[in-house]
């Protein structure tokens, strides 16, 4: 039989405890409601809501400057708040190109 | 002498240093360094002369070396066409660089080999960055034909390409083979951590295992520039070190006596510098990790210091310009940071005398992070020009986390290859850690005063 280390023990242990942390997690998502909500809104982390973006949030998404941010908040004003992501294509200066660019750094509750 | 392998390289530094400031001659410096030698030669049974000269002639080395890197030859395309060309060309020769996206361009460097203008082709040799405007998948050595203009642009020549169907396949030329190894694994794990996880954490697990930065969000990487932990998104020593143990734990469970088994873990780490990209950062940790288990091998004290230098040594000897890189720099200060204030900062304040465990343990997490802070600052401030009271905290706090997702992303690979139905939980835990780390990240982002435009 191989013997084990102190160190290579503490490897297995925590492979077991990884295994058995991300098992509870996979239950907890499929069970518990509350549990899938707070991992839908995980995915988000990191992004910008177009809904409660001001304007120097919406000025950190690389490729939208002053300008382009407050045409954002002025849709916004007008329009009411925006349904998808996808509704950005309707502000002005905003194409298909430039929102395939920051698609993925924005998203609507 | 203790620091051996310490003293020639910081003597290589300097006649580096000293061949980009003053500009020397070159026959001038390479007739001094065979002078220096011979005198080290002739002097060599003479204890206290030896080393005078010696040193002399290590540093004379590093001048020669550098000049002779500085010199480009004549077929050189920075010496054919010094201030670009303004008309369209065609530039041939193969990628030496995996393609970075970077706003809304790709970005790669290209080894020229021919060129065409006017209907007129040339042969060429150096290097070029290449920008190609749109997505373009572009991977190490593929032979390429781009059309573009050839423009001065930092004192780099670079290459524009204004839409990516001017990027023309031609084929494929011969890199070695653990780089080409290397590109086959790394795609295979890029698709195990994608299959596994939504793009967004899996897109933080690709960049700390696998050095691969471009799924990540640049908000995040923005926001993290911000609390000064960008750096966990590089592959360091940690990771070698978990490829190490490894292979080596692997090799132990099949038996494998103890030589061999460091014998076939040195080219694993060799092709896994190569899976992430070979920067600077990591030829660092690798170099340091083959140096320790080869002191391993040996049976002698491996010394952190001199592994380090030969690291540096390593990379330096491969390209001198290194030494100005930020890359370069930042990697090996906050490493000797770390190596030099850290335990004289712990023997200061008898940390080891506290005797509540987890109070110890909080207290070496936070001089350990204050050491690579202290150590970096100057380096920071000077080429980003931001100041980030935040950082040592935020180490704290999200350095544990970080250490916990690489060990998962790479339990994550390993466990898809031996029992693939464990690869779902592991994901699991690992996008739950991902999670959890941008949720810090995010508060401490936006503390008030948690950095400082310089």
């Amino acid at each position: 039989m191989v013997s084990f280390t102190p160190q290579e023990r503490q490897v297995i242990m925590f492979l077991a405890v990884v295994v058995l942390i991300g098992t509870g997690i996979n239950f907890a998502v499929k069970r518990f409601p509350a549990a899938e909500a707070v991992s839908c809104s995980a995915r988000n982390l990191g992004k910008i809501e177009l809904n409660e973006a001001d304007k120097d949030a919406l000025m950190s998404i690389p490729g939208i400057g002053e300008k382009l941010a407050l045409r954002i908040l002025s849709y916004r004003a007008q329009e009411g708040k925006f349904i998808e992501a996808g509704d950005l294509k309707k502000v002005k200066g905003i194409g298909a190109g430039k929102f395939a660019r920051i698609r993925d750094m924005v998203y609507v509750k | 002498m203790k620091y051996s392998v310490v003293i020639i390289t910081i003597l290589f530094i300097l006649g580096i240093l000293a061949a980009r400031s003053i500009h020397f001659p070159f026959p001038v410096v390479f007739l001094l360094s065979w002078v220096f030698g011979a005198l080290s030669a002739v002097t060599l049974k003479r204890e206290k002369i030896f080393p005078l000269f010696l040193a002399l002639f290590i540093f004379a080395v590093g001048a020669v070396y550098a000049g002779n890197f500085q010199c480009l030859s004549k077929s050189h395309i920075a010496i054919q066409f010094p201030y670009g060309i303004k008309e369209l060309c065609v530039l041939e020769g193969y990628s030496v660089s995996q393609a970075q996206p970077v706003n809304n361009r790709v970005v790669f460097r290209l080894k020229t080999e021919a060129i065409e203008m006017a209907g007129l082709r040339r042969l060429c040799s150096g290097e070029v960055l290449v920008l190609v405007k749109g997505a373009r998948e572009i991977k190490v050595g593929r032979r390429l034909r781009l059309t573009g203009e050839l423009v001065k642009r930092n004192d780099e020549l670079v290459m524009k390409v204004a839409f990516p169907s001017r990027v023309q396949e031609i084929g494929k030329t011969r890199i070695f083979f653990m780089q080409a190894a290397a590109g086959r694994i790394k795609e295979d794990c890029e698709r195990i951590i994608f299959e596994h996880m939504p793009p967004g954490a899996a897109g933080i697990v690709d960049a700390m295992v696998l050095g691969e930065k471009k799924h990540v969000s640049p908000l995040i990487y923005r926001s993290m520039m911000k609390t000064g932990t960008v750096h966990i998104l590089v592959v360091s020593g940690f990771n070698a070190g978990i490829v190490a143990f490894t292979v080596m734990l692997l090799l132990k469970v099949l038996r494998v006596p103890k030589t061999p088994r460091i014998l076939l873990t040195v080219p694993i780490l060799i092709v896994y510098c190569f899976m992430t990209g070979a920067s600077a950062p990591v030829v660092r940790a690798t170099v340091m990790a083959v140096f320790m288990l080869t002191a391993l091998l040996f049976q002698r004290e491996p010394d952190i210091f001199n592994a380090l230098a030969a690291a540096g040594l390593g990379i330096l000897l491969f390209d001198p310009n290194q030494l100005f890189e930020i890359s370069f720099q930042l990697s090996f200060v906050s490493v000797i940071a770390l190596a030099y204030i850290y335990p004289r900062l712990r023997s200061a304040l008898s940390l080891t005398k506290i005797k509540n465990g987890f109070a110890r343990m909080l207290a070496e997490a936070f001089m350990t992070s204050f050491s690579a802070w202290a150590g970096t600052l100057g380096l920071i401030a000077y080429y980003f020009k931001t100041f980030s009271p935040v950082t040592v905290f935020a180490n704290i706090v999200i350095v544990p986390i970080a250490s916990f997702i690489t060990l998962c992303g790479f339990s994550l690979l390993a466990i898809n290859y031996v029992f693939p139905p464990w690869a779902s939980p592991v994901a699991s835990s690992c996008e739950w850690a991902v999670n959890l780390l941008l949720y810090i990240n995010s508060v401490l982002v936006r503390i008030p005063g948690s950095s400082f435009s310089l």
